[in-house]
């Protein structure tokens, strides 16, 4: 009886074991790797850098006289025009920080939109093209360079963001808008299209400017036009060529100054970092009157043709006073 | 009443034999060995189409039934999406760690395991493409909220009630939303992975090889791979294959366009992978 309970115990072990070797082996048990939920609950909040802490007050500086206190005398009032005539991809709330501190200096803000350009220019003491989604007519950019030849200040202001006719305009004063954007995976001010740019070119633009952050934005050659530059780990989108990548540069006559951001001036990122500075220096510079001598000259001009045509028998010598005066 | 004797001698004899006892053994164990080792499955869940809301339920649902099952000793994801909905993914990563700890996965990418499928597949034990499949595009995507009207007849009580934050806030979460992404990836690769975190974040796709080439994935294989693969991870044989989830129908990707019409002043975050126009 026992050899038969043995038996009968066998085939009741036997045939599970067998059908345990059938299912499953000699390939042991699974050992899952270690890593699991839980390592993921811990993820640092990216807190902005440059943004400054809440509760910081920063005073406007206004006088009671409503003149700013960094407003200094000695910078005289000057006529600037912004061109809103070539469908210009520009919401004018985009540039209220400019012309508030153009304001501050006593700057007189106009605007371009179906007048005659040489007339408007001839008043003006800078001209400021943003986005311009029309492209300017061959007129258009002789005039604009004339302009700038005789002393008047140019801002040309582009966007990555906004493809435009700004490039037609700049390409006349040796600037390039390239195309594409400035992108930093390294360090950025929480997305890789917000560059710090902290190398700056020895400029009245860039006078207490140490660091600033721009927000798509892309670059200018010919590099050695630039005034603003960046690091080693910002790259371009197109550009291949990694030196001397610009957003803020200049022609050589000093007289046209060029940005390839727009979003750095708006609020609020016109208050991280020393963006505010650099909004502030370029309305200074803009604000500062246009010296016109070739309007004075002609000014001149007029009023000895005038004096001459009042008095009589001295018209043959008119032309000889016009040719000295215009010397 | 001698047939019935004749039958008992008959019983007597047979149950008192050998044999009996052997056929007996064996029937026995037959059946202790069917309920106590039932035969070993390999489940087979798909992933295709954007990762939407539903099917993220539907597959958790899944995930949570398959880590409950016994007869289930490993699981094969077949993945071919270009992602989805951030949250969404992020549910359906953890419950695969969750089932991970459990039983092995093994993921095979089909055509695509772009961005939110490539999140999930990184929770699988092993992961097989095709030559030429597209993986990767390790980033995420947000369309940022409208701008607030102010309205007299709707008023609320704080500033970002409407938003839930600025536009500068959904940017900064949008940074938090692609180091989850990127520290998912690093985590679970680990020694395998040949590119560093700033590669990561450029969000490229690769072909199948490349991936490869730079750890990404495992192996280039076919489906009889992933699940022999799968089988030698769980220690099975002789196991049987059983289609646990279908997945829902492949929907067309959204546009940019279809993306901005969805969202009102809250941003919402994918991680999606499509052309841009």
């Amino acid at each position: 009886m026992k050899k038969r309970i043995a038996i009968l115990l066998a085939g009741v072990l036997l045939v599970p074991l067998g059908r345990g070797l059938f299912y499953y082996g000699y390939g042991g048990f699974y050992a899952p790797p270690p890593v699991g939920p839980e390592v993921h609950k811990e993820v640092v909040t990216p807190l902005a850098p440059s943004v400054n802490p809440p509760g910081e007050y920063v005073a406007g500086g206004v006088e009671a006289d409503g003149v700013s206190a960094n407003y200094t005398e000695d910078e005289k009032a000057a006529t600037l025009l912004v061109d809103l005539a070539h469908g210009n991809l520009l919401e004018l709330g985009e540039i209220s920080v400019l012309s508030a501190e153009l304001a501050l200096r006593g700057a007189r803000v106009a605007f371009f939109e179906e007048d005659d350009l040489e007339d408007r220019l001839e008043e003006a003491d800078g001209f400021i093209v943003v986005c311009p989604g029309d492209r300017f007519s061959s007129e258009e950019l002789e005039t604009v360079g004339e302009f700038v030849e005789h002393g008047g200040k140019l801002l040309l202001i582009g966007e990555p963001t906004r493809p435009s006719e700004i490039g037609r305009l700049a390409l006349r004063f040796g600037l390039v808008f390239e195309p594409g954007y400035l992108y930093n995976l390294k360090e950025n001010d929480v997305n890789y299209r917000n560059i710090f740019v902290r190398d700056f070119a020895q400029h009245e633009i860039t006078q207490g400017v140490e660091g600033m952050v721009l927000y798509t934005a892309g670059s200018i050659s010919p590099g050695e036009s630039g005034i603003a530059f960046t690091d080693e780990n910002t790259f371009s989108s197109v550009v291949e060529t990694r030196a001397g990548l610009s957003p803020v540069a200049q022609s050589g006559d000093g007289r046209v100054l060029a940005l390839h951001d727009l979003t750095f001036m708006t609020e609020p990122h016109n208050g991280i970092l020393d963006n505010g500075v650099l909004v502030s220096n370029i309305a200074r510079w803009l604000a500062t009157p246009a010296e016109r001598e070739e309007e004075e000259e002609e000014i001149g001009g007029e009023e000895e043709v005038e004096e001459g045509m009042e008095e009589e028998g001295e018209e043959e010598e008119q032309p000889e006073d016009q040719e000295d005066a215009l010397a | 009443m001698s047939k019935l004797r004749v039958l008992r001698r008959l019983l007597c004899r047979c149950v008192r034999s050998v044999p009996f006892f052997v056929v007996a053994g064996l029937a026995l164990g037959w059946l202790v060995g069917a309920l106590g080792i039932p035969r070993p499955y390999i489940a087979t869940v798909d992933l295709s189409g954007v990762i939407e809301q539903e099917q993220g339920v539907d597959l958790q649902t899944t995930l949570s039934a398959l880590r409950g099952n016994r007869n289930v000793k490993a699981v094969l994801l077949e993945v071919d999406s270009p992602g989805g909905l951030a949250v969404t993914t992020q549910q359906v990563y953890f419950d695969l760690l969750k089932l991970r700890r459990e039983k092995p996965v093994v993921a095979l990418i089909g055509a695509e395991g772009a961005s939110g499928a490539y999140h999930i597949a990184v929770a699988c034990n092993y992961i097989y493409a095709q030559q030429a499949s597209q993986v990767g595009s390790i980033g995420a995507w947000v369309v940022l909220p409208e701008r607030e009207e102010l309205d007299e007849e709707s008023i609320t009580t704080g500033p970002f009630k409407a938003t839930g934050g600025s536009r500068r806030d959904a940017v900064a979460e949008l940074e938090m939303v692609r180091r989850e992404f990127v520290s998912a990836v690093v985590q679970n690769r680990k020694d395998r992975l040949r590119l560093s975190e700033e590669e990561l974040s450029r969000a490229e796709i690769y072909m199948g090889v490349e991936a490869l080439e730079y750890g990404l994935i495992d192996e280039i294989g076919t489906r009889s791979d992933a699940i022999v693969k799968a089988a030698g991870l769980a220690g099975i044989r002789n196991y049987g294959v059983v289609k646990w989830y279908a997945g829902s129908a492949r929907a067309g990707i959204p546009s940019i366009e279809a993306l901005r019409a969805r969202t009102g002043l809250m941003p919402t975050y994918y991680y999606l992978h499509f052309e841009s126009e």
